[in-house]
């Protein structure tokens, strides 16, 4: 369980960055980039407090 | 900047997990700490939300685009270098935290009034923390925003909002910090990446294509803030010295020997070069982007830092600018209290905390203290770094280097006026040149720090003469 809640705290970091590397070539909107950044929030928090709950009572 | 960064909550994290236990004693080498925790900690420290109000300010005082950028590589290089050469050695030398160092120097009623000081400007702090804080959460209730001409709060909704924020930092302050700082820690990484997708976007809306283009857009931006005056309050060794000695009380002034008396080795005094390089550069860099980009695209000149935010990534920097505030205010109240039950021993700690919750609480009303944050950051060092004066000649000329014989020659009575009238008199005329002169509080910290240090050799030795 560890290693998904690893993976999805990446992933909520680089939505939270790569959306907006992307938007300065112009390739995506800015509510693009405003929806993935809020979308990143909720899985990098997700990942480092709920994970490491959930990853103690599983008893990893 | 925070701090003009204050204390951060990192740093808290390690004082109330194991500083605590070696407050009265230098830090035996089992406690040792790794690199690897300094450079963590003080990337996370410097990600605070005053961040999002400095470099605003720098651009609302019409500095030059070059100013910042090189002034601002320098003064935070300076930086680096007085936590490197200056704190970090004595810290990994005598591993005392600066309190107890002061207290064999100066004795306990010295470093009472010391953590009076100390507490009453953490107050203010935290409550320009407040004030930025709630600028995020008042979107929601479409708050009318404070102007950056605002010393009172302009709105009842403005002031209940501050009221609320002020009352859960504080009532969460007094339940201790160990939860808000392990939640800072977990939110460090992800509010670095925030403030620089902020500077990405911001940046893009600028739409400038080369470094003229930049430059004229930047300077249009200041004219347009200044009402087609175009005046720098700011020149280059302005930036230079601020970014150098917004955390003088933390470097010169020593109050990180109680973080680095757990390095192994003094190099990693380095590891500050992440906070500062990550905050107070690229961060403020950001949000001075983010000013003018508002500028461009809305005309308008108030760098409240929510709206700020909510405009350029949305939800996700209204909740950094939330967080950023609130886990750092949230120390900062709990040290001054900390500091208040030191002047009252027989007051509960919940109950000091609280005071001095109520006190940032009613600080952050005002408006005008985040918007004269500069000043307030800049006399800030000047009036506690002098005190790392003290520390630095002391080892250095009176106990050569020796913790033992710091030991040796420790004070006996409770108030060194020796160490009392050279910090005061320096402070005193640099007050004086500050408040009638109009010098800038930044350029008197170095000259004050040097005379504080002569002047206690001088008079230490002539109380031993008599």
């Amino acid at each position: 369980m560890t290693i998904v809640f690893k993976i999805l705290g990446l992933t909520g970091l680089l939505l939270t960055i790569l959306p907006a590397v992307v938007y300065s070539f112009d390739f995506v909107e800015l509510s693009f980039v405003k929806t993935s950044m809020t979308l990143g929030m909720f899985f990098w928090f997700a990942s480092s407090i709920v994970g490491p709950r959930l990853s103690s009572r599983a008893g990893e | 900047m925070e701090q003009i960064d204050p204390p951060s909550s990192v740093e808290a994290a390690i004082s109330d997990t194991t500083v605590n236990e070696y407050e009265r004693q230098p830090v035996p080498s089992k406690s040792h700490k790794g690199a690897g925790k300094f450079w963590g900690m003080y990337a996370g420290e410097h990600a605070a939300g005053t961040e999002f109000m400095i470099g605003p300010l720098f651009l609302l005082n019409g500095v030059t685009l070059q100013n910042v950028f090189i002034g601002l590589l320098l003064g935070n290089l300076l930086a680096v270098l007085s936590w490197r050469y200056l704190c970090a050695p004595i810290a990994t030398s005598a591993r005392m935290t600066l309190y107890f160092q002061l207290e064999k120097i100066a004795g306990g009623g010295l470093v009472k009034g010391y953590n009076f000081a100390n507490g009453v400007l953490f107050c203010f702090l935290a409550g320009a923390m407040i004030t930025v804080s709630a600028t995020a959460v008042g979107i929601p209730f479409n708050m009318e925003m404070p102007t950056i001409e605002a010393v009172y709060p302009n709105s009842f909704l403005f002031v209940v909002i501050v009221l609320a924020v002020g009352a859960l930092i504080a009532v969460v302050a007094t339940l201790g910090y160990e939860s808000v700082a392990k939640f800072a820690n977990v939110a460090s990484p992800w509010m670095v990446l925030v403030f620089v997708a902020c500077g990405l976007v911001a940046f893009k809306e600028l739409d400038v294509s080369n470094w003229s283009e930049l430059n004229a857009l930047w300077d249009g931006s200041i004219a347009f803030a200044q009402e087609g005056k175009s005046e720098s309050a700011m020149g280059f060794w302005s930036v230079v010295f601020f970014s150098w000695l917004c955390n003088a009380a933390m470097h010169v002034g020593m109050a990180d020997l109680s973080v680095f008396r757990f390095a192994r080795k003094s190099s990693y005094g380095w590891a500050t070069s992440a906070g500062m390089y990550v905050g107070h550069y690229v961060a403020w860099i950001a949000a001075a982007f983010m000013l003018a980009a508002q500028i461009k695209i809305a005309q308008d000149v108030n760098p409240v830092p929510g709206p700020m935010a909510d405009r350029v990534v949305g939800l996700a920097g209204i909740v950094c600018v939330v967080i950023a505030g609130w886990t750092t205010a949230n120390p900062t109240i709990y040290r001054a209290g900390l500091a208040f039950q030191a002047m009252l021993p027989s007051v509960s700690r919940r109950v000091a905390t609280l005071a001095a919750g109520c006190l940032a609480t009613v600080a952050g009303v005002f408006p005008a203290f985040a918007w004269k944050l500069l000043g307030f950051v800049g006399l800030y060092g000047m009036i506690l770094a002098p005190i790392g004066a003290i520390i630095f000649f002391n080892w250095h000329f009176r106990s050569n280097g020796d913790a033992s014989e710091l030991e040796s020659r420790e004070f006996k009575g409770s108030f060194n006026f020796a160490v009392f009238f050279a910090w005061l008199l320096p402070v005193g005329v640099s007050l004086y040149f500050i408040q009638v002169k109009g010098v800038s509080p930044w350029f008197l910290t170095i000259p004050c720090w040097l005379v504080c240090g002569f002047l206690y050799l001088l008079f230490s030795l002539k109380s031993e003469q008599a």
